[in-house]
């Protein structure tokens, strides 16, 4: 009975690890007080040559003509898969409970940059990395997959920032209208 | 010869048939490639040798279109419209890699593969410029994949 006991108590921490081991591990920087959809949308020239999906929705293209402010959001990201040794892994018992074969992780970031005359006046920057492992049973999401939420975690945050920041980019924009005005 | 010797028999035999079909005639020894389109982006997809697995060939698609099993030790050269480009292989697990592809530009998407319950997993990772080269220069060409283009990009 006491075996039993012990097989019990000292499996089921175990399972529980490799179990909780399966799912995506996220962390996202900077914390933003509100993760909600943005409240607000900037209106500005934009350079931006990625995908429409991942462009902060409190941003808005505008015409580039006339403007020496131009808004440009660029994002990265960066892989790193690690596998276990395959040859020793059939010789792991513990492959059987879920024990992780391999991880896989992705980091992706993301920067909005205010260019006044080509130079940046105001940045907004975001990144967020992405962890999983895999076992013989399951490989988890895909790094297309992680990388897709990535950047838009990346993209919402972004968003959240720029509106918390709304009136001091707002400011940052008018300034720009004299120059049109001269002209 | 006894029904016991018949079916070990039968067995080695269909253990060797499923380790030979994983055995792939590799072509030329990677050489960098010079004619890839100036408006396309240059992806080289390889496996590095490995024992461990190196009977299991998977195939690798582009945007959900299949251009070219990837055995160990082999390699092939895809030619990517810009924008993004998703490398998927499946055995009885998935794996995809999208690499945001730029005209001009080369890339390594790195296959593996790791342990499965029935047969092994594929992975595919993109792998920076520096590592891509250093690996893929013990790899040789797969035969049948000639160099490939898409005009289909998209998430």
């Amino acid at each position: 009975m006491c075996v039993h006991k012990l097989y019990v108590y000292g499996l089921a921490p175990l399972l529980l690890g490799c179990l909780t081991a399966c799912e995506t591990q996220v962390t996202l920087t900077p914390t933003v007080g509100t993760q909600a959809p943005p409240t607000c949308v900037i209106a500005a020239p934009l350079s931006y040559d990625g995908q429409p999906a991942y462009l902060p929705q409190a941003i808005s293209a505008q015409p580039a003509a006339d403007h020496a402010t131009v808004l440009r959001y660029s994002y990265d990201a960066q892989y790193n898969a690690k596998q276990q040794a395959t040859a020793l892994q059939p010789l792991n018992p513990l492959l059987i409970v879920g024990f992780p074969t391999g991880s896989n992780a992705i980091t992706v970031s993301g920067l909005l940059e205010v260019l006044r005359d080509g130079k940046p006046v105001r940045a907004y920057a975001s990144a967020c990395a992405l962890k999983r492992t895999s076992t013989v049973f399951s490989e988890g999401e895909t790094l297309t997959a992680m990388r897709r939420r990535a950047l838009l975690l990346v993209r919402d945050n972004i968003s959240a920032q720029v509106c918390h920041d709304q009136q001091g980019l707002r400011a940052l924009l008018a300034a720009d209208q004299p120059s049109i005005a001269d002209k | 010869m006894s029904s016991r010797r018949l079916l070990c028999a039968a067995l080695a035999a269909g253990a060797v048939t499923v380790m030979m079909s994983g055995c792939a005639t590799l072509g030329a020894a990677y050489t960098p490639d010079a004619n890839a389109p100036r408006d396309k982006g240059t992806v080289y997809v390889y496996r590095p040798k490995a024992f461990a697995g190196g009977g299991i060939s998977y195939t690798v698609s582009a945007n959900g279109a299949e251009v070219s099993s990837l055995p160990s030790g082999g390699y092939f050269v895809y030619y990517a419209t810009p924008g993004e480009t998703e490398f998927s292989a499946k055995t009885e697990a998935k794996t995809s890699v999208t690499v945001d592809v730029k005209p001009g530009q080369t890339y390594y998407v790195q296959g593996s593969i790791g342990m499965g319950v029935f047969v092994g997993h594929p992975h595919l990772t993109q792998v920076t410029n520096d590592v891509g080269a250093k690996e893929i220069a013990s790899c040789k060409l797969v035969p049948a994949a000639a160099p490939k283009a898409v005009a289909k990009t998209g998430s």
